[in-house]
């Protein structure tokens, strides 16, 4: 990160083929799109790129850090998506009509039950499930307390076994 | 431990029994081996948990990584001069640099000696017999 804050892209680009399928696989399951993941995962390697003199070593993983970042930047997005777009133009949440052949149908169905989960619910559940992170560190990236992650991750787990058992029948 | 324990269980530890705490894990075993409903749970939360690690594949799309590279802006001049200056390299330089240049103004400003004097002051302190000038010493 000392590299990157001197704006070395060699040090970068590193940086980027270790952390980017996993900065992407988390904005593909809060996002619900492959594309709207790539224009997002732009963004945030690009307040990365811009930011990295404020990373504090020792105080986070740049793991943690990078994707405290991709997570404010998502909700950022969704937020003022949800601002400009009427309910009635509201998009099937989750559901991915570009990458629609892309996908398992499993995946798609996970994808599907990602996005009926409210976003908190579901930035929990990706970040703590899938993305493997300790409810310490899910809950810092999130800037909510460990008891009201472990809540909402009940409640997502909760809701997607409900899903799933929909699906199932 | 009654059923909605039970799923309140699953909910928070998911369907690893193993995760469970001591007494809530001994109790959710013995429910799962007496009901039917139990072990139905414990089967659709071990198809959630299933469900969930398939969504740990995933690969960026391959051309991502460049467009990232691309949409850097280009390095800023004056922040890599002021990089520079800041760098560690910068103060013994700059030591280094002043000392050379006191060292050029000193010899540039102070007048210059009378060589010749200095000759004879050097000759003089080479041949003359200066121990005469001490003959009376003991």
């Amino acid at each position: 990160m000392v590299l990157i804050a001197k704006q070395d892209h060699e040090a970068f680009s590193h940086l980027l083929t270790r952390h980017l399928d996993s900065i992407h696989r988390y904005l593909v399951r809060l996002a619900g799109s492959t594309a709207d993941a790539d224009e997002l995962a732009q963004e945030t390697f690009l307040r990365v790129w811009l930011n990295a003199r404020t990373f504090e070593a020792g105080r986070v993983a740049v793991t943690t850090w990078m994707h405290r970042i991709a997570h404010n930047v998502c909700v950022d997005e969704l937020r003022r998506r949800r601002r400009t777009t009427s309910l009635d133009e509201a998009p099937e949440p989750g559901v991915d009509e570009r990458g629609v052949h892309q996908a398992t149908e499993r995946l798609e169905h996970l994808q599907a039950a990602l996005g009926s989960l409210p976003e908190a619910q579901r930035s929990a559940i990706v970040l703590s499930r899938i993305q493997g992170f300790s409810n310490q560190d899910a809950a810092r990236i999130m800037n909510v307390s460990v008891h009201a992650l472990e809540s909402l991750l009940a409640r997502a787990r909760r809701n997607l076994r409900l899903r799933l058992a929909d699906l199932s029948e | 431990m009654n059923i909605d324990d039970f799923e309140q269980g699953l909910d928070r530890w998911g369907s690893d029994l193993d995760s469970w705490p001591d007494p809530e894990r001994d109790a959710a075993s013995m429910l799962v081996e007496r009901s039917e409903r139990a072990r139905a749970l414990m089967v659709q939360g071990q198809a959630l948990d299933g469900w969930l690690d398939e969504g740990r594949t995933h690969r960026a799309p391959m051309q991502l990584k460049q467009k990232i590279l691309d949409q850097l802006p280009r390095p800023d001049i004056w922040q890599r001069a002021a990089d520079w200056f800041a760098s560690a390299f910068w103060p013994p330089a700059l030591a280094g640099a002043c000392a050379l240049l006191l060292g050029f103004a000193t010899g540039t400003l102070l007048p210059a000696a009378n060589e010749e004097a200095l000759i004879d002051d050097v000759a003089g302190l080479a041949f003359t017999e200066t121990y005469l000038e001490f003959e009376d010493a003991p």
